[in-house]
Parts: C-alpha cells; structure tokens; sequence
C-alpha cells in the first residue's frame, strides 16, 4: 500500500459522480433527490456532483419498480457506467415494489435481479438526509484500494 | 432488419388502450364510423404516437364539446373526428370521401344515406392506413 | 407509427434536463424542428388496474402515489369523489385545513416546475434559490400534514390531524418570508435579459392548438383560457380568489403564470387562515356504493376521476385522467415543431412541467 494508494483514497471519496434512473416510481423519491441538490442540503459540499449521465458516473442511484420499457435499457445503461461503479436502491420500490406489487401490475420488482444492487435506503420516500447518508457512507467502501483489489 | 434504438412498441401501446376511458372512447369512435373497435385499435397503434393514445379521451370530448363550425358534409362521414380529434386520415383523404358523397347527392341519393354508404369506404381507408 | 425520416434526433430516455424517463425523437431540418414523436412506456405501472376490486382504504394509498409531486390534490380528488358517492359532506374546519394543505402542495410544485426550467436554461443561481424556497415550503407542509411527500392528510368527512394555533402562527410567518423571496425570484425572472432570450417567444402555443388539444392548468392559462376547476369548488367559492391568464403563449408566459400563481396561492392560505372556524376536524360517514365522475384542479391543470365503488365501499372501476396526459401532448405536437434550437427542445418540454409518472400511472 503505497502513498499514491493512500491519496487516491482520500481523494476519490470527496468527489463522487450520481447518475439517478427512474425505473417506474411515483416520482417523489425522484423529487427527493433533487431536493439533495438545495443550498439546505447542499450535496456539492461533500464533492458529490449528480449530472444524470452514466458514462462519467460511480453512484448509479436507483429509484422505481422496474416497469417493462427498461427490459432491454437497464442492463446496457449499468454496463455503460465505468469501474469502480456501485448501484443504491432509493426507496421501497427497487426493494419490494412497495404497494405496487400486487396482482394484475405491470412492474417485476425487486431491481437487484437485474442490476446488483449494493445498499438500499428503504421510505416512501426516503428523506434527502437518508439519501445523502447512504452516498456518503458507501462511497469511501467502493473506491477504497480499488486498484489492490482489482489489478 | 435488426433496429439497435428502436423497439416495437405495439404492447404497450395496446396496454394505453385498455383503460376504461380509452377503450369507450375507441368502442364510441368505431360506432360512429361504422367500423369494428379491432379495426380502429390496430390503426390507432399504427398511426399514433403514445402521448397522442394517451390523450385521445380528452381529444375527443374537447372536440365533442367544441362549437360545429366544420363543413356538414365532412360532419356527416365524421371528418372533423377523424382528422382533427383523433388523426387518423388525412385531410386529403377525407376530401375524397367528401367529393364521393357530394356526387352522390347531386345523383339524387339523400344526403343521411348517401352519408352512411361512403362509410365501408371510410373503413376500408382507415383499414389501409392500419397496415 | 413507423415513419421513414431524414434526421431523427432521439432525446431521453435518460437525459440531464430530464426528472423522468421519456424519450422524445425529433425530427430536423437543420436545428429546426419539424415534427416530435414521444415514445413512453418507462413508467407504466397499471396504477388503474391494480385499484380495481380493492377497499378504499387501500386505493386511497394507491391514488397518492399515481404522482409524488402533486400527491395532495389526488389524494383530495379521490377522496371527494368518493364523498360525493356516499353523500359525506366534510366538517367545516376540515375543508378550509384541505384547501390549505392543496395550496402548499401547489406551491411547492410550481417552485419545482419553475427551478426545472431555470436548470434546463442553465440559469442555477435562480434555479437553486427556487429550489431552496421549496424547501421551506416542504417544512410548512411537514407541519401541517406530518410528511413531506405523500401525506395522506385527507380522508372522508375530514382531515387526519388538527392545525394547532401556534403552528398556524408559523405557517403565516413562513408564508410572509416565502412571500418577500419569491417576489424577489419573479423580478429577477421578469427582468433577467439573458431569461428574456431563452424564454420570450420560444415555443409558443396558440389559444385554437390549446382548445384543441384540450390543455389544462398553467399551460392553457398562459395561452389566454381562463380555466381552473377551483372556481367551481365550494370551499374556494367560499375563500374567493382569481385566476391568473397571461395571453403570450410562449415559455415565458408559463413560468410567470406559475409565478403569480405561488402568489395567489399564499393570498388563498392567508384567507383561509383567517377563517377557520374551530370545532371537529370529522365528520361521520360510511363510504357506500355509486358512480362519480369528479375533477378538481391539480397544479399542472384538471385532474379526473371516474369511480365506481360496490356497498362494501371497494373501487370496482376507476379511471384517472391527469394533467400531463393533455400538457404533454400539446408540448410535443403544438409548442415543439418550429422551435429553431434543439437547446429550446429541452426548454419547452420542460416549461410545460411534464410529469411522466402522472401520464403513464
């Protein structure tokens, strides 16, 4: 483990890249989201820029219930996102469908049979502060030593 | 030939029509112009795009509820419903069907008849346009 | 609709000036616009289809989660309908604390509507003071409801909790602040000249298209049609407000209309405030069988519901008619095609406030 490792380290986890995907919610944890984005929350103080584009990304946050349009565009869109990459599911719909799951629906919840999915902040919706905990709490595991483990 | 962005999108299509509202609407359009609601749905998903399907029962009431001001031979073979609350022909089109009945009624036929026999041309029209 | 075209330009499904998945394919000449297919089918989730055969104790959840922004007024309007089947009639205080809650949720949409164009037009120091009022509104509606998103605060003959004086006291107080800076944001809209550039006659919408096509809420409102549903709801007869119409049709008109609108809305609370009554915050009922097509005016326009309920109070039918479903179609065929920038796409889809998760269900 050397010092450059050591600095990667301490630098990767102060700037994190958020690509946010809807896969069929109600709209409110997308909503939430965005509300990280207010000068009350203020997620740039944490180095965690969100620009809704995959392919600069490392947090893939995940929010909906899986509906069949994304059949064929949610696995190319994760394999477009390059290493080290982590997905979190948003709110109970990626985990169970949430009360959309019940006979007769159209969703095939959960998402982690698709994508896997690495940490799950489960509400209806979820807080922006729970939001924000999550990103910040799993973003020092994803990139630590990232090229020891790897390499 | 093999399309790398485009899908068909025919399922979820059918899946906007068979809302409760939707499918009145579309039963209500097929008995008025005479045609089978099978026939009207598959030119639907063949000429419309998703956000206009899903639109169509406020399309039509907006249109129901809109002051005549159409020519009434075009009312008769419901061209004003046809190319403007839900555009499945073209105006074009409809002025053919329009000339039809006027030749018709100028051979003596009544005008309500002469209405509902350019109707299986109508049908075989939107039909055409369904493929 | 398979059509041969020169140059399609697919914007979306994912798409940074986008909240939701959509995917709109433009077909240009040059950078102008001719014609806008939109494809959908991101987010269908068979909202209707799960609702049909359930109490409506369970549908009552599932109507509030058919949009996460506007979640107040289906959860009003569904409610309401299903009063009107069973002849409930709201204790008084409970219609003047549901006016309240639908006003703050209004505000806050028209806030977000309002930062989303400001984002997509790239001007973020607007769009983050937009963004940062929203959030104060969000806690003035956390005190009254209990929630930030899908509350759940209305239920038949009443509303789930009472309004304590000291939490009107702060509402009022949070209002005369949200008042004084949103003024503030409008002044800077209305006279910001690089906003003029990008907003001022780009993507306009004639009154005729808007009738045609049936647009409701602030995109009909921008265009000169005066229409909103709450002046035929009794509880806003009694409070008494007046619409805002602007004639410009442009994106421009839109967003100031939502900007008056915020202003309106606060005017609307304040009166409210002033004349609640006190007493119970139910009213007794048993939610029966019937038929009921009911509307009432949701932030992005009219918003319907047809129920059909059976003796046990179960939903047997229902259809949900949202908003979007008419603003969207108008965007994409009216507003769109003629546009000379792909960059005004964006801008008009998103001046028209889509909400794809309301039009899909």
């Amino acid at each position: 483990m050397g010092i450059l490792q050591n600095v990667k380290n301490a630098v990767r986890q102060r700037s994190i890249h958020v690509a946010y995907v809807d896969v069929g919610s109600c709209n409110g944890c997308d909503i939430e989201i965005l509300a990280c984005l207010a000068p009350r929350y203020d997620i740039e103080q944490y180095g965690i820029y969100v620009h809704n584009n995959p392919r600069e990304a490392d947090i893939l946050l995940v929010i909906g219930a899986y509906t069949p349009g994304w059949a064929d565009r949610l696995l190319p869109l994760w394999e477009k996102i390059p290493d080290p990459k982590v997905a979190i599911a948003i709110g109970n719909c990626p985990i169970s469908g949430c009360l959309f799951a019940r006979p007769g629906t159209l969703i095939h919840p959960p998402v982690a049979a698709h994508i896997p999915i690495s940490a799950e902040v489960p509400g209806c919706p979820p807080r922006p502060t729970e939001i924000l905990q999550a990103v910040l709490a799993l973003a020092p595991e994803v990139f630590r030593d990232y090229e020891v483990r790897v390499l | 030939m093999e399309l790398l962005y485009e899908k068909d999108l025919r399922g979820m299509k059918y899946n906007v029509l068979t809302s409760i509202r939707h499918d009145r609407v579309v039963r209500e359009i097929a008995s008025i112009c005479g045609i089978s609601p099978q026939v009207i749905r598959r030119a639907l998903i063949a000429k419309l795009d998703m956000i206009q399907l899903e639109n169509l029962p406020a399309r039509y009431e907006a249109s129901r509820n809109a002051a005549g001001g159409a020519d009434p031979l075009v009312h008769a073979v419901c061209g004003d419903l046809l190319t403007q609350a839900v555009p499945l022909l073209a105006t074009t089109d409809i002025d053919q069907v329009r000339g039809m009945v006027r030749d018709a009624i100028s051979s003596g036929t009544p005008e309500p008849d002469a209405a509902i026999a350019a109707r299986p041309y109508l049908a075989r029209l939107i039909q055409e346009r369904g493929n | 609709m398979r059509r041969i075209v020169d140059v399609s330009i697919p914007l979306g499904p994912i798409h940074p000036c986008f909240k939701e998945p959509a995917r709109i394919k433009c077909e240009t000449s040059g950078e102008r616009v001719l014609a806008v297919e939109v494809e959908l089918g991101y987010m269908k989730k068979g909202i209707e289809r799960i609702m049909r055969g359930r109490p409506w104790q369970e549908v009552m959840f599932l109507a509030e989660r058919v949009c996460g922004i506007c979640s107040v007024i289906h959860n009003m309007v569904f409610i309401e309908g299903m009063e009107a089947i069973s002849g409930i009639s709201p204790a008084p205080r409970a219609a003047l604390l549901r006016v309240v809650a639908n006003e703050l949720d209004r505000i806050q949409s028209h806030l977000l509507a309002n930062f989303s164009y400001c984002y997509t037009i790239e001007h973020e120091t607007l769009a983050m003071y937009l963004l940062d009022l929203r959030e104060q509104v969000m806690d003035l509606l956390e005190r009254l409801t209990g929630a930030r998103v899908t509350c759940a605060y209305i239920v038949p003959g009443g509303v789930r909790f009472d309004l304590r004086d000291e939490d009107a006291a702060l509402i009022r107080a949070g209002l005369a602040e949200v008042t004084r800076a949103s003024a503030r944001y409008t002044r800077i809209f209305e006279t910001g000249p690089l906003i003029g550039l990008r907003s001022r006659g780009v993507g306009i919408l004639t009154a005729k298209a808007a009738r045609e096509s049936h647009a409701v809420g602030p995109t009909a409102r921008g265009s000169g049609i005066s229409e909103d549903l709450r002046l035929r709801h009794p509880t806003y007869q009694q409070i008494g407000f007046s619409p805002v119409v602007r004639s410009e049709g442009d994106c421009f008109a839109r967003v100031m209309v939502r900007f008056q609108e915020v202003q309106e809305s606060i005017g609307i609370i304040g009166r409210c405030l002033d004349a609640l009554v006190q007493g119970p915050i139910r009213a007794g009922g048993v939610c029966g069988a019937g038929k009921v097509s009911y509307s009432g005016e949701a932030p992005r326009g009219e918003l319907s519901y047809l129920i059909t309920t059976d003796e046990a109070g179960r939903v047997i039918d229902i259809a949900i008619q949202t908003p979007s479903i008419m603003n969207i179609e108008v965007c994409a065929h009216r507003m769109i095609p003629g546009v000379t920038s792909l960059a005004d796409v964006t801008a008009t889809f998103v001046s028209a406030d889509p909400c794809i998760a309301c039009t899909e269900r």
